[in-house]
């Protein structure tokens, strides 16, 4: 299978058309209003996967989201707003991370939990067993290849098309399919060992 | 893509594995909607922290701005001194040292594009309460009407 990707023709929605028309029309300040409304969830979503910090997601969404305010204007077009945020999100992380081991190989600051030992990012839940399985899933996914597991929190959390995934990753849809694949057999694999699998052995559909 | 897409894709995938793929699949979907929730929580105020720092860098840009503008009143102002005490003295007296503060303030910008400056701040001073407080309106204002970009 080649893992050659033909980037599709860029298609907007009617929001980014709005946010370009915006733009074209110099109500620049609109623009921004609107596209960082319907992104943030997302970059936040893609930087906490990356940083695994609920305040470092944080402050990378705010200045993901400053950085396209700043530079929208140079937006080519070439790709979707959503991949353009998506590449920006990845090298705002990666460049926190380079920082951070220069900081740490310079002895500067408390680089040490800043680096290897990222705080964990437990999601509110009302009742413990959600918390707990909300736990569990995010051990799960550490385990998980970092291909597999980027694929599937685009998938499954995040609620992309294999065509924007694609297009965001520079992956081809056949391996994207492959990786979601093998993904939900190693989360199953896992769950089948969990304390969980004996509370669902009791439903009706299980085998 | 929807999320009934996304599920029932995950239900499929659920088959065969050997797990209840009912009661995984509604398990994995609430999941995915707690997780959303705590999304919702975390990005609350984010457009404000956006705003703020859109905000705060224009500010800075217009506070340099500002900055430079003071600056070149106050060539401005030696250069008007200059023009004086050339006419007073009619070339007599210390005014090479004073000829150079002159020289360069016109490196900065031309004579009378500050002049010009210099006579709107100063007709609004005579008019205005607020006197010589040079405002970042002011700035945009006097920026705007002269074409100076600074």
């Amino acid at each position: 299978m080649s893992n050659a990707v033909s980037y599709p023709m860029v298609t907007t929605d009617a929001v980014d058309a709005d946010i370009l028309e915006a733009l074209r029309i110099g109500e620049r300040d609109r623009a921004i209003t609107v596209l960082v409304r319907r992104y943030q969830r997302f970059v936040y979503s893609v930087a906490l996967r990356q940083m695994n910090h609920v305040e470092d997601a944080q402050d990378i969404t705010q200045d993901v989201l400053l950085r396209a305010a700043r530079f929208v204007d140079g937006y080519q077009q070439q790709s979707s707003l959503q991949t353009w945020l998506y590449r920006i999100t990845i090298n705002q992380c990666r460049s926190e991370f380079r920082r951070r081991r220069i900081k740490s190989f310079l002895g500067i600051g408390n680089a040490e939990g800043e680096i290897d030992v990222p705080s964990a990012a437990p999601l509110p839940s009302q009742h413990a067993e959600e918390r707990d399985f909300d736990a569990y899933m995010q051990t799960v996914l550490e385990k998980l290849p970092r291909k597999q597991r980027e694929t599937f929190c685009l998938r499954f959390y995040d609620e992309l098309s294999y065509e924007q995934i694609s297009a965001m990753t520079g992956t081809s849809q056949g391996a994207l399919k492959a990786n979601y694949h093998w993904a939900i057999k190693k989360i199953a694999d896992h769950l089948k060992d969990s304390e969980f699998y004996a509370h669902w052995s009791g439903s009706n559909d299980a085998k | 893509m929807t999320p009934n897409d996304v599920q029932q894709e995950l239900h499929e995938q659920l088959h065969g594995s050997g797990l209840p793929a009912d009661a995984v699949s509604a398990e994995m979907t609430a999941h995915r909607r707690r997780r959303d929730a705590s999304i919702d929580a975390a990005t609350s105020t984010m457009s404000m922290r956006v705003q703020r720092g859109i905000n705060a860098a224009r500010a800075r840009g217009t506070r340099s701005r500002r900055v430079q503008l003071a600056m070149a009143m106050t060539a401005a102002a030696a250069a008007i001194v200059l023009f004086v005490s050339v006419d007073t003295n009619s070339g007599n007296g210390p005014i090479s040292t004073d000829s150079t503060i002159g020289g360069k303030a016109g490196q900065v910008h031309s004579d009378q594009e500050v002049d010009a400056l210099a006579d709107k701040l100063a007709n609004r001073s005579s008019s205005d309460e607020r006197g010589w407080t040079v405002t970042d309106e002011d700035v945009d204002q006097l920026l705007g009407e002269t074409g100076l970009d600074l």
